[in-house]
């Protein structure tokens, strides 16, 4: 497996089929069609508040991870990261532990001081983060109003 | 006499010149960056909608399966109650009818075929 350091072009070209698989294991709201705003991506890329990695195997791309970083509106002098979306195809798991402790490294590199992950409660893989370092300090709750 | 300010005025011609034809190409490459980007989004977009299109193709033919299936266990097993339903009555009538075993013998004469 290589993880590296790419661009979101590289995602949706190569890995559209990943997105769709991403989509339908954990997306808590199935009835909410994916919709990825490509334009807002590349944006966001250009204005250097994107970075994505990527895991490949024998040139495939078979997993990524993309995080918004930012300074923290409420810490303006601290440049954080947000996970956005982070997947590895089903049949290619059990590298998930290096491959998140890889982009922790490039986003440190990066300058950032925090990284956060948000975690599905169907799909809960916050053990792996914790065995990384990472403590729980919030919860995310979400109620639909349509 | 001096010449310096007309060296002076050349230099700076020149310089002129020379930033304009900088900030021409500046342009230039900023306009061609900013098209191979647009270009990129509209490739990616189309390529979200094919596979878009081609999910929904598989989501259907699932449906379709799943749905068949379950017509073919309903019909399978409506069938089935058909057929108990219409043995249980033509025992009955063998057992009990016209010339048939007195009612305490068909009964467990029924019992028996059943199984019972």
């Amino acid at each position: 497996m290589k993880f590296s350091e790419e661009t979101v072009s590289v995602v949706f070209e190569e890995g559209m089929d990943l997105l769709f698989q991403h989509y339908k294991e954990v997306s808590a709201f199935q009835d909410i069609a994916l919709e990825p705003d490509i334009k807002q991506y590349h944006a966001a890329e250009a204005a250097g508040a994107i970075k994505t990695f990527t895991v490949r195997e024998e040139g495939e791309l078979v997993g990524y991870a993309a995080f918004f970083i930012q300074s923290n509106a409420h810490y303006k002098s601290s440049l954080q990261a947000v996970q956005d979306v982070i997947f590895i195809r089903k049949d290619k798991r059990g590298h998930g532990y290096k491959f998140i402790d890889y982009c922790d490294q490039q986003l440190k590199e990066h300058g950032c001081q925090v990284v956060y992950h948000h975690v599905k409660f169907s799909h809960d893989w916050s053990p792996m983060l914790e065995r990384l370092g990472y403590q729980a300090v919030d919860k995310v709750l979400a109620r639909r109003l349509d | 006499m001096s010449d310096a300010p007309v060296i002076g005025g050349v230099v700076d011609f020149a310089k002129g010149a020379v930033e304009t034809i900088t900030g021409e190409r500046a342009r230039k490459e900023k306009k061609a960056a900013q098209k191979a980007q647009d270009d990129a989004i509209a490739r990616q977009e189309a390529l979200f909608e094919e596979q878009k299109k081609a999910e929904d193709e598989k989501q259907a033919q699932m449906d379709l399966e799943q749905s068949r299936a379950e017509n073919t266990r309903i019909t399978k097993a409506k069938r089935q109650r058909q057929k108990a339903q219409s043995a249980r009555g033509r025992s009955s009538t063998i057992l009990t009818g016209k010339g048939g075993l007195p009612p305490t013998e068909a009964t467990t004469a029924r019992k028996s075929l059943l199984g019972l």
